[in-house]
């Protein structure tokens, strides 16, 4: 927890007074110095003490409350969790493959390729807000810049590709009387 | 494709019905009637053994090689 103000967000040095670090679980005071540097660039901001301590502070966007209950993730976690259900739902070790199956996964991969990519250009766009809004009293917002949806989504649809040999396979079984 | 199951022709010389084949044989009768339309892709050797000794014929009476 770091004590302190610093006036605007911009690619300048900001000398501030007093600096506190304080342990976030018992709250006890860590190290304390008079001086301290400040430098923020767009994208991230490093709060550096001329003390051994070198602090980042990191606030990604997607890590307050209400950004993970949009309406997109909501949306795209009520699908992904619905196609999964449906897919569980059909598998019997009878019959294991299903076209239906198939489909679902494709949908998957491509919801979760599509997500990241909104999620993408919100980040974008609200830290661009964010960054030309910034006032007296604000310290940091951070770029969150973790996007393994997209590369999940690619193996879903490897998956999927991989799980149609297996319908093709199971038809032709089926025809071997 | 060239290879012809006449399963229905020899059914109707032993006059036995379908359903009876498939009973005796141990396969469904819609597996029996995938075999009969020529829309099998394969026949196991156990099943051709077991229509042959059902219908006291040989193999050659079943399947039949014909060009297109």
């Amino acid at each position: 927890m770091v004590e302190g103000y610093m006036n605007g967000f911009d690619a300048e040095e900001a000398r501030l007074p007093v600096v506190k670090i304080r342990d976030a679980a018992s709250d006890s005071l860590l190290q304390e110095a008079e001086a301290y540097t400040l430098f923020s660039r767009p994208m991230r901001a490093e709060l550096r003490t001329e003390l051994p301590y070198i602090s980042r502070f990191i606030v990604p966007l997607i890590d307050l409350r209400g950004m993970e209950l949009s309406i997109l993730n909501l949306f795209c976690y009520s699908l992904v969790t619905y196609l999964l259900f449906r897919f569980i739902h059909d598998l019997s070790l009878e019959r294991p493959y299903h076209l239906a199956n198939h489909k679902r996964l494709i949908v998957i991969g491509i919801v979760l390729i599509v997500w990241d990519f909104i999620r993408f250009n919100r980040d974008h766009l609200i830290l661009n807000r964010v960054v030309h809004n910034l006032t007296e009293g604000q310290f940091r917002y951070d770029f969150p810049g973790e996007y393994y949806k997209v590369g999940l989504g690619v193996m879903v649809i490897i998956g999927a590709m991989i799980y149609k040999r297996g319908i093709s396979l199971q038809q032709e079984s089926e025809l071997v009387i | 494709m060239p290879i012809i199951v006449n399963l229905d022709v020899m059914l109707a010389k032993r006059k036995m019905q379908s359903k009876e084949l498939a009973e005796r044989i141990g396969i469904s009768l819609a597996n029996l009637s995938i075999l009969k339309t020529g829309k099998a892709r394969a026949i196991r050797f156990s099943t051709l053994e077991a229509i042959c000794k059902e219908l006291e014929c040989q193999p050659a009476d079943i399947l039949e090689y014909r060009e297109d």
